[in-house]
């Protein structure tokens, strides 16, 4: 069956993936009035455990309002998510527990899980806070913003491409 | 209840792309910083293309509003997307 061999295929056409994500971004739209975004969710959770631990920050106008500690369409989101790219890993088995990256990391960088962990755990506070002073991530600014025609997506593009490449020109030397 | 689901499905249907587009490996962002490989550029451009598309269409013949523009604060934009560069090119996510 056509259908069932297009899923098992690992990698479809980036052009092919991309057309689904902007017919899922118009039905979000559409049918609830929201746009995709991820990094605002986790902002939700945080203030959630502040909130549990009885934080003073929970009593911040930013945690109060902007994020309040409630079951918010983003965190939904996270879990329909979990299982889209469970289901598509798995149909098309490329599901595997990673401790490194399959190709590329340890060429550059050596075998040091550690080296990998600590740079991953880093990295992901930057992107959060990153995405909290810009308003949004790569999904909810650069892709849903740009989108409405929102310069807001095209000035956050610009920068991420621009420090993007220095960064990584910085970390492989030689080998970029 | 539609509440929870709609969410969960749309949630569904986007990581879904992504991981179809092979963005959940480290080499697929990476390689696009060192423009060996474009398939984020070209995931990101055809999903706006359409999204764009659709998005206008459906204004234009009344059935929705877009009444969820992202702000838009250039200091703010500029700064995030320069430090979120940073963190994307360490993480690779």
């Amino acid at each position: 069956m056509a259908f069932n061999q297009k899923m098992k295929e690992k990698i479809w056409s980036p052009w092919a993936a991309g057309a689904l994500l902007g017919l899922t971004s118009i039905a979000t739209y559409v049918l609830v009035d929201k746009t995709i975004g991820s990094s605002g969710g986790l902002e939700n959770i945080d203030s959630m455990l502040l909130k549990l631990f009885h934080s003073n920050l929970a009593n911040s106008m930013y945690f109060k309002f902007q994020m309040p500690p409630v079951l918010s369409f983003q965190i939904l989101l996270f879990v329909g998510m979990l299982l889209g790219a469970f289901t598509s890993s798995i149909w098309s088995k490329d599901f595997k527990f990673r401790m490194m990256p399959d190709q590329q990391w340890t060429r550059i960088f050596g075998p040091s899980k550690l080296k990998r962990w600590t740079m991953i755990f880093i990295g992901g506070i930057i992107i959060e806070y990153a995405a909290g002073i810009a308003g949004g991530c790569t999904s909810g600014l650069a892709i849903s913003g740009t989108m409405q025609l929102s310069p807001a997506g095209l000035i956050f593009i610009v920068g991420l491409f621009v420090s993007g490449i220095i960064t990584t020109k910085i970390l492989y030397g030689r080998d970029y | 209840m539609m509440l929870y689901v709609i969410p969960i499905v749309i949630g569904f249907f986007f990581a879904f792309a992504l991981q179809k587009a092979g963005l959940g490996h480290y080499h697929k962002i990476v390689n696009q910083f060192r423009f060996k490989d474009n398939t984020v550029m070209k995931f990101m451009m055809t999903g706006i293309s359409v999204g764009l598309v659709g998005l206008y269409g459906l204004k234009d013949l009344g059935f929705i509003q877009l009444d969820q523009v992202s702000s838009t604060y250039i200091v703010g934009n500029l700064l995030g997307g320069l430090l979120f560069g940073v963190g994307m090119a360490l993480a690779g996510t």
